[in-house]
C-alpha cells in the first residue's frame, strides 16, 4: 500500500480544514484534565454523520493524535496529566518546569509526540497490508479467544482491582448478548422492540466515556484551580522540539516500544509510556537523575504515548476489537458510515485505509503547529469555566446518542449509563472495560456458535489444535494471573 | 455573584452566549428546512446484511447516484446484519414511513425471514418494491487452489468424509435455504455455517475456515482470482461466473434424480423496498423516489460504473408491478416448501 498516494487529496481544501479543526479540538480536550481524547472524538461524532467518510475519519484521527500530545503539555506545566496516558510525562516534566525549564520540557513533549506519531505512521502503513492477510487466518475459534482477550485486557490494564475490572468487563459482555442471537432467537429484550437488535454500543460508549466525565466535572467550577500565566520563549521551545534527534537510539527504541505495546487492546498508551520510561531509565547512565526533571524521561514517555496510536488502530481496523476508548469511537464512526472493521476492509476498501494513513501523516504535522500555540496560551485555555464546557459537551453527547437511530431510547440509555459510569469512576471500576465487553460480546457470541456449527462435538479438540487459539488462551491466562499477582503485591505493600 | 463576574470577565459570558446562539440558529435552521422540501435530511439505505455481500455491494453502487439525483444532503448505507436478517428488516419496519429510509433486500431471504416463525416482526405487505434491481443465481464457490473441479468432486469427497466438510452461507438467506434443500435431497453430510452476510461468509471460505461458500455471484466478481465457482443453481449458465456448470446437469445430481432446484428461479431477487404506507401518506415522496431510482439506472456515470462492477450482467430493473409479482411468486414458492425451513432449523 502506497502511503503517499492519497496525500494530494488530504492536502486539498475539502479535507485539510477538517484535519486542522480536529487538531484544535484534540488540543483542547487533551489539555483539559478530566476530558480524554475519546470525549473529543465523541463530541465530533454526530457532526461526522454529515461529512464524507474519509474526511470524517481524517478529522477523528487528528483529534486522537493531538489530544495525546496536549495531555503531555498539561502534565509538564501543572503536574496534572491532561489525559490519563500523560501521567508518566509528569514524572520528569513537572520537575523540569520547577527548575525553570518549562519551555524546553514543552518542546520535548511536542517534538517527541511528533516523532512517535511519525514512527507509528510508518509502522501502520508498513504492516497493515501483510497483517491483513494474517488476519484472515483468524477463524471462528481464534476470533472467539481474541475477543475474550480484548475484554480481559481492558479489564486488567488500568485498574488497581482486577476483580472490579473483570466484573465491569463481564457486565458489558452480558449486556452485549441482549437482543437477537446470530441464529435469530430473541434474548432478554423484555418485550422492548428497539432492544431486539441488541443494546446499541454507541450511546453506551458516549454515556460511559464522555457524559460520565461531565458528571465528574459538575463538582468543579473550573478545571484547574488557579489561573496561571505562562510567558513562553520560542527559541527555548524549539530547542526542546529538536531534542529527540540528538538521541536517535532512544528515539527509535521508545517509539518501537510504543508501537508494539499499542497493539495490545486496553489503554495501550498508558502502559506503553510507562514501559518506555522504565526502559529509558534502566539503560541510562543518568539513572539516578530520572524523576528529578530531565528531558530523557519526558521524551521516553511522550514518544511511546503517540507511537501507540498506530498499534491501537491496527488491532481495531484489522480485527474490529478496539484497544482504547478513542479506537472504539473510531469503530463507531466507521459503522456510522456503513463500513465495518475487519480484514476485508483492507481488501475491499483500501482507499479508506490509505486516506486514513495520509490523514495521520498530515495530522501529525499540523499537531506541532497547534501544540506550539497551546503551549503559549495553555493558562487561559484551562481556565474555561465548567459552566461553559458542560452544556456544550452535554448537547453533543445527547445529539450523538440520538442521531444514530433517531431513537429517544438511545438518549435515555446514554444518560443511564452516564450515571452508572459516574458511579463506576467513584468506586474505581474501569468504564472502558464495560464498553469493550459490550463491543466484543456479539463477536465472541457469534464466533462460538459458528465454531460449533463447523466442529460440532469435536469443538474442544479443534480449540486445542489451533496454534493461534492456544496463544490467545495462554495470553488470557497469563494476563489474569499477572493482574491478580500485581494486586496481591499492592495489598501487601499497603499492609 | 459580582465577585465571580469580575473573576471571569465579560469575555467569557459573551463567548457562552455566542456559542449558544450559534447552536440555536443551527437547530432552527435545520428544522425550518425540513418543513420546506424533501429530501432535506440524510436518507438511509437499510441493508439487513453485513458489509461485502451482494445486497451491500448493490446499495453502495447506487448510493452516490441516488444522492445526486435526489439532491439529498447525504445518502447513507446502514448495515444492520444479524439474526438471520431479522435485525435489519425489523429495524426498517419500525422506521417512520416518511421516505427517509429505504431498504435493499432479496425477496427469497425475506420469504425465509417471514416464514421462519409464526410471529414475524414485520408483515409481508408492510413493504412494496420500487424496482427489482438484480436477478443473480447462486453459485457454489471454493478456493481457487482447491482440488474440487465441479460439484461431483465436492459431493463425493463430502460423502467420503462425513461431517468434515463445511459450507458457509449468509444465515437465513435464500442461499441458506437452497443449501439446506441441497443437503437434504442429496443426502450430503456437510455442516452449514451461518454468517451475517455474504462478505464474512466468503472471507471465512478464503481464510480456509470452511470448505465451500454458497451464495450469489455479483459481489464475488472482484474476488475472481481468489475463488472459483463449481456449480450454479439455475438450469443454464450464470452471467457473472459463466464457467460454472449448472448443478442439475452434473452427474451427482442426475444420479439422485434432482432435475430442478426450488425457490423462485433459484436466484437472488434483490429489490429496492419502501414502506407501503409511504404511497398513501406521502405520494409525492414515493413518486420522487421511484423516479430517482430509474434516473440512477439511466445515469451515464452509473452505466459506466455498473459495467466496471459487473452489475450490468445481472441487473434487471423491473417495473414496480413486475417486481411485486416476483415478490408474490417468491413467497408462494417458499410457502409451498415450508419443510425446508424446518430443515434449516436443524443443526
Amino acid at each position: 500500500m502506497n502511503p503517499f498516494a492519497e496525500l494530494p487529496v488530504v492536502l486539498s481544501l475539502k479535507f485539510l480544514p477538517y484535519i486542522m479543526a480536529g487538531s484544535m479540538i484534540g488540543m483542547f480536550v487533551g489539555a483539559m484534565p478530566g476530558l480524554t481524547s475519546a470525549t473529543g472524538l465523541i463530541i465530533m461524532l454526530p457532526l461526522t454523520f454529515y461529512m464524507d467518510t474519509h474526511v470524517a475519519l481524517g478529522m477523528l484521527v487528528s483529534i486522537y493524535m493531538s489530544a495525546l500530545c496536549a495531555g503531555g503539555l498539561t502534565a509538564v506545566f501543572f503536574n496534572i496529566p491532561g489525559t490519563p496516558q500523560a501521567a508518566v510525562t509528569a514524572i520528569d516534566g513537572h520537575p523540569m518546569t520547577q527548575k525553570g525549564l518549562d519551555n524546553e520540557a514543552a518542546g520535548v513533549v511536542i517534538g517527541a509526540s511528533f516523532v512517535g506519531g511519525f514512527i507509528s505512521y510508518v509502522i501502520l502503513s508498513t504492516f497493515i497490508g501483510p497483517l491483513g492477510e494474517i488476519a484472515t487466518k483468524f477463524g471462528p475459534i481464534e476470533l472467539f479467544f481474541t475477543a475474550l482477550l480484548g475484554m480481559v485486557c481492558a479489564a486488567g490494564v488500568k485498574t488497581k482491582y482486577p476483580l472490579k475490572g473483570l466484573a465491569a468487563g463481564f457486565v458489558g459482555f452480558l449486556l452485549g448478548t441482549i437482543g437477537m442471537s446470530p441464529m435469530g432467537s430473541i434474548r432478554a429484550n423484555y418485550g422492548i422492540l428497539e432492544l431486539m437488535e441488541g443494546i446499541p454500543f454507541i450511546p453506551i460508549l458516549i454515556g460511559q466515556l464522555a457524559m460520565s466525565e461531565v458528571l465528574v466535572l459538575i463538582e468543579k467550577e473550573t478545571v484547574v484551580p488557579k489561573k496561571l500565566a505562562a510567558a513562553r520563549n520560542f527559541k527555548r521551545l524549539f530547542k526542546g522540539i529538536i531534542y529527540p534527534y540528538r538521541k536517535p537510539v532512544d528515539m527509535v527504541i521508545g517509539s518501537v516500544i510504543g508501537a508494539i505495546v499499542g497493539i495490545i487492546p486496553g489503554e495501550g498508551a498508558t502502559m506503553a509510556s510507562f514501559l518506555s520510561y522504565s526502559r529509558a531509565k534502566e539503560s541510562s547512565k543518568r539513572r539516578e537523575e530520572f524523576g528529578t526533571g530531565i528531558p530523557e524521561g519526558v521524551m521516553a514517555s511522550e514518544l511511546a504515548d503517540n507511537a501507540s496510536t498506530g498499534g491501537g488502530l491496527l488491532t481495531s481496523l484489522l480485527l474490529g476489537i478496539p484497544g482504547t476508548g478513542s479506537c472504539a469511537v473510531l469503530l463507531a464512526a466507521l459503522m456510522l458510515h456503513g463500513l465495518q472493521a475487519g480484514p476485508m476492509l483492507i481488501i475491499k476498501n483500501p482507499e479508506v485505509i490509505s486516506r486514513l494513513l495520509s490523514s495521520l501523516f498530515v495530522a501529525n504535522m499540523i499537531m506541532v503547529f497547534f501544540a506550539i500555540i497551546v503551549a503559549y496560551y495553555i493558562g487561559i485555555l484551562l481556565f474555561t469555566p465548567t459552566k461553559v464546557l458542560i452544556p456544550i459537551i452535554t448537547i453533543f453527547c445527547t445529539l450523538g446518542a440520538y442521531i444514530i437511530r433517531n431513537s429517544v431510547l438511545d438518549v435515555w440509555l446514554m444518560f443511564i449509563f452516564a450515571i452508572l459510569g459516574w458511579w463506576m469512576r467513584k468506586y474505581e471500576y474501569p468504564t472502558i472495560a464495560l464498553v469493550v465487553g459490550l463491543i466484543v460480546a456479539p463477536i465472541a457470541d457469534a464466533e462460538l456458535i459458528r465454531a460449533h456449527q463447523i466442529h460440532h462435538e469435536r469443538l474442544l479438540i479443534a480449540m486445542v489444535s489451533s496454534p493461534i487459539a492456544l496463544i490467545m488462551m495462554g495470553l488470557n491466562a497469563a494476563l489474569i494471573y499477572f493482574m491478580f499477582r500485581q494486586w496481591k503485591w499492592k495489598v501487601e505493600d499497603e499492609e | 455573584m459580582t465577585m465571580k463576574r469580575e473573576r471571569y470577565g465579560m469575555g467569557k459570558y459573551i463567548l457562552t452566549i455566542a456559542v449558544m446562539a450559534i447552536l440555536i440558529v443551527a437547530f432552527i435552521g435545520s428544522a425550518s428546512q425540513a418543513a420546506e422540501k424533501y429530501p432535506s435530511r440524510p436518507i438511509r439505505i437499510y441493508v439487513p446484511w453485513s458489509l461485502g455481500g451482494s445486497t451491500d455491494y448493490m446499495a453502495r453502487a447506487i448510493q452516490p447516484f441516488l444522492k445526486e439525483v435526489l439532491g439529498a444532503p447525504a445518502v447513507i448505507v446502514v448495515n444492520k446484519p444479524g439474526g438471520r436478517s431479522l435485525v435489519g428488516v425489523g429495524a426498517f419496519a419500525r422506521e417512520r414511513a416518511d421516505g427517509y429510509s429505504i431498504m435493499i433486500d432479496d425477496a427469497a431471504s425475506m420469504g425465509v425471514a417471514y416464514l421462519w416463525t409464526d410471529k414475524p416482526p414485520f408483515d409481508w405487505n408492510d413493504f412494496t418494491a420500487l424496482t427489482q434491481l438484480l436477478l443473480d443465481p447462486r453459485y457454489m464457490f471454493v478456493k481457487k487452489d482447491s482440488p474440487y473441479k465441479d460439484m461431483n468432486d465436492f459431493v463425493e469427497d463430502a460423502r467420503k468424509n462425513p461431517g468434515r466438510l463445511s459450507v458457509s452461507v449468509p444465515a437465513g438467506s435464500g442461499a441458506h435455504w437452497l443449501m439446506a434443500y441441497i443437503k437434504k435431497v442429496m443426502n450430503l453430510p456437510v455442516s452449514i455455517v451461518g454468517y451475517p452476510g455474504g462478505g464474512p461468509a466468503s472471507t471465512a471460505m478464503l481464510g480456509g475456515h470452511v470448505t465451500g461458500f454458497f451464495s450469489e455471484g455479483l459481489a464475488r466478481a472482484p474476488l475472481r482470482d481468489k475463488l472459483k465457482a463449481i456449480g450454479v443453481s439455475i438450469p443454464e449458465k450464470g452471467t457473472v461466473f459463466p464457467e460454472a456448470e449448472p448443478m442439475v446437469q452434473q452427474r451427482v445430481f442426475k444420479e439422485k434424480g434432482v432435475t430442478s432446484l426450488p425457490g423462485y428461479e433459484a436466484a437472488f431477487n434483490t429489490a429496492v423496498l419502501v414502506h407501503t404506507e409511504l404511497k398513501k401518506k406521502h405520494p409525492d415522496r414515493y413518486k420522487k423516489l421511484l423516479e430517482a431510482v430509474f434516473k440512477v439506472k439511466d445515469h451515464p456515470d452509473f452505466k459506466k460504473r455498473a459495467k466496471d462492477l459487473n452489475i450490468d450482467k445481472v441487473a434487471v430493473w423491473y417495473s414496480p408491478e413486475r417486481s411485486e409479482e416476483v415478490r408474490a411468486n417468491a413467497l408462494k414458492d417458499y410457502q409451498a416448501n415450508k419443510w425446508i425451513i424446518d430443515e434449516m432449523k436443524k443443526k
